[in-house]
């Protein structure tokens, strides 16, 4: 399937003249973005943490060169966007469910308050409930069942409901 | 067992520089850093860098769970600890054994057995290494007085859980034994939850002088000399000096034999120091207590050896053989490390952190640094405040004393307030070059320092 150029066309003036900040359509094998104050990111914009597997710096690291770990949340295009982040208070792993094969705490679309709990996290066989702290729509959810967190990396993405 | 990715649990330039020993022998890295500690050095150095937890460190390094989790998440199969933090932590070390990751140092039994000074006391007595006359646990006043009276004035009220100077009082005189039991047992029970303590006999005339043991999992146990740690300040040590100078060869011998059997009869496996005191006078030396993990002055004792004590770690901890054998090993030499801290010797040595707007230290032939700082490099104000360890190689003591005045005129740093004026003034003192320091020394000198540039 293929979009012509009138198709998307008549998209975007669809989305001009909604009330409506920014859109995101799939149909098949096609996904479009498009935001009336800047382009979205890209799709799987989770801030995976690098693979140890793929050790990247050989050289002496002296100069310093800029940091490519220990991801600090990245706010700036988040903030562009209007959007807020939910962190991971501590480092471990991250449950998306109660139990396995459950329905997940959170799912994108769900509106959620401070006291929602969004996963679990896992240190050390100890499991701690998660709570968002934070309240708004669920964007986009950035991390996978079973992923390693870090302190402070982002875990959802909430559009503020005003 | 070998090791192919190594967490380093500990921050500044210690973790820089296990990050240096890894990579020179192949070893992947993941640095387990705080919020504050993001875009430290180690953090950009480290194959990985994992942020564990706040910037306090009782939320972050001192968190067995976390570093742990962490070890697990991202695949590490050894953890090296640095000095502080968790590096005498039997409990961290039995947690890495029970999850299968090998822990870069001694055994769990024998960081107990060191760790607790009066284990320690009873060890080194079996071996036959000589003791201060002093005490076993005492727990009650009327039996410190009898054992004071023993032993004779001045004596010294120790932790029995304790280390890094805390829980230590001087009785000068009969009078003063009451109270200085009741604070100083306080004081044990606040920083250590014990309030046993112990009594030695007090050396006013003495110096700090360190024994380097590398010991391996096939049997072998050698010693790498020793080093001069007298000039401290607050128990904190500020400059270290390899070899140990001016002692006659048979009590560097039985220091050093003191050592080595102190360490293979409890089955030491990794690198260790065995600290001891020199009473000048009488030019008797004792055990004082051996620590269980790398030191920070371990690159003086590298500089006159030229052997990786980092490196030997990581073979140890791999289950290899140590590279080098005692009839190989040769002393070149002597080195001074001045520790650089961001403090201000002029205000009572008052931390002093903060952004580094120029940091150009000196370079050349026979000088090192040890350090993680640079320019616009923020001093946290969470951490210790060392920033920096120069370490300078001289043919012997008196060049190496004018080599280190030379590079301490040539470093130059702005933005924090730093000990290295303080440093310069120490390397100028007529006593120092005479050799003529003990453990007390230094405190009369920071006195004068602060006197001299006041005037």
């Amino acid at each position: 399937m293929k979009l012509t150029h009138e198709e998307v066309r008549q998209v975007l003036s669809i989305i001009s003249e909604s009330s409506f900040d920014s859109i995101e359509i799939k149909m098949g094998e096609i996904a479009i973005s498009a935001s009336k104050s800047g382009p979205l990111r890209a799709e799987s914009v989770a801030p995976a943490p690098p693979t140890p597997q793929a050790p990247a710096q050989t050289q002496q690291a002296e100069p310093p060169t800029p940091p490519r770990a220990a991801a600090a949340p990245k706010a700036s295009d988040v903030a562009d966007e209007g959007l807020i982040e939910v962190t991971s208070p501590m480092v471990g792993v991250f449950y998306i469910a109660p139990e396995p094969g459950a329905d997940p705490f959170v799912a994108k679309g769900d509106l959620i308050e401070p006291d929602t709990t969004v996963g679990i996290i896992e240190v050390m066989k100890v499991f701690t409930s998660i709570r968002a702290e934070k309240s708004g729509r669920v964007v986009r959810c950035l991390v996978e069942n079973g992923d390693f967190v870090e302190f402070g990396q982002p875990l959802l993405l909430l559009q503020p409901e005003s | 067992m070998a090791l192919t990715r190594v967490l380093v649990a500990n921050r500044g330039e210690i973790a820089v520089r296990i990050i240096r020993a890894c990579r020179a022998m192949g070893l992947e890295t993941v640095a387990a850093v705080s919020v504050a500690d993001r875009d430290s050095l180690a953090a950009r150095m480290a194959d990985r860098a994992v942020c564990i937890g706040p910037a306090r460190s009782a939320d972050s390094y001192l968190r067995i769970d976390a570093l742990l989790a962490t070890a697990l998440g991202t695949g590490c199969d050894a953890v090296h600890p640095g000095y502080g933090f968790l590096s005498e932590n039997a409990d961290f070390a039995a947690a890495c054994d029970e999850n299968g990751v090998t822990f870069i140092g001694p055994s769990v039994e024998n960081i107990r057995q060191m760790g607790n000074k009066l284990i320690a006391r009873d060890i080194a007595q079996q071996v036959g290494v000589p003791l201060a006359p002093g005490s076993p646990r005492i727990s009650n006043f009327s039996k410190a007085r009898d054992i004071a009276e023993e032993i004779g004035m001045p004596v010294l009220f120790k932790a029995a859980a304790g280390g890094g100077g805390r829980g230590i009082r001087i009785v000068q005189s009969e009078k003063d034994l009451r109270s200085a039991f009741e604070t100083a047992s306080a004081e044990a029970q606040a920083a250590f939850g014990d309030n046993a303590l112990f009594l030695e006999r007090y050396i006013g005339n003495a110096r700090h002088v360190e024994v380097q043991i590398l010991a391996d999992r096939h049997g072998n146990v050698i010693h790498l000399g020793e080093r001069d740690c007298s000039l401290q300040r607050r128990y904190q040590k500020v400059l270290e000096e390899a070899p140990a100078f001016d002692l006659p060869q048979d009590m560097l011998n039985g220091l050093r034999a003191a050592a080595v059997s102190l360490a293979r009869h409890i089955g030491y496996q990794s690198a260790g120091t065995v600290e001891f005191i020199v009473d000048v006078e009488r030019q008797d030396f004792f055990f004082l207590e051996m620590n269980t993990r790398v030191q920070v002055e371990h690159p003086v004792t590298e500089t006159i050896t030229g052997v990786d004590i980092v490196a030997e770690q990581l073979r140890i901890a791999a289950g290899q053989e140590l590279s080098i054998r005692q009839e190989d090993v040769r002393f070149d030499g002597h080195a001074i490390e001045c520790r650089i801290n961001a403090e201000a010797p002029l205000r009572g040595f008052a931390p002093s952190p903060g952004r580094i707007t120029e940091w150009t230290p000196p370079e050349g032939a026979g000088i090192r640094l040890d350090s993680h700082a640079h320019e616009n490099y923020v001093v946290p104000p969470f951490y210790d405040s060392l920033v920096g360890k120069l370490i300078v190689h001289g043919r012997d003591r008196a060049d190496a004393i004018r080599r280190t005045r030379d590079a301490l005129d040539r470093f130059h740093v702005r933005g924090i307030d730093t000990t290295i004026p303080f440093q310069r003034f120490v390397l100028s003192r007529e006593n120092f070059l005479a050799g003529r320091i003990n453990t007390k020394w230094l405190e009369g000198v920071a006195d004068a320092f602060a006197e001299s540039e006041t005037v």
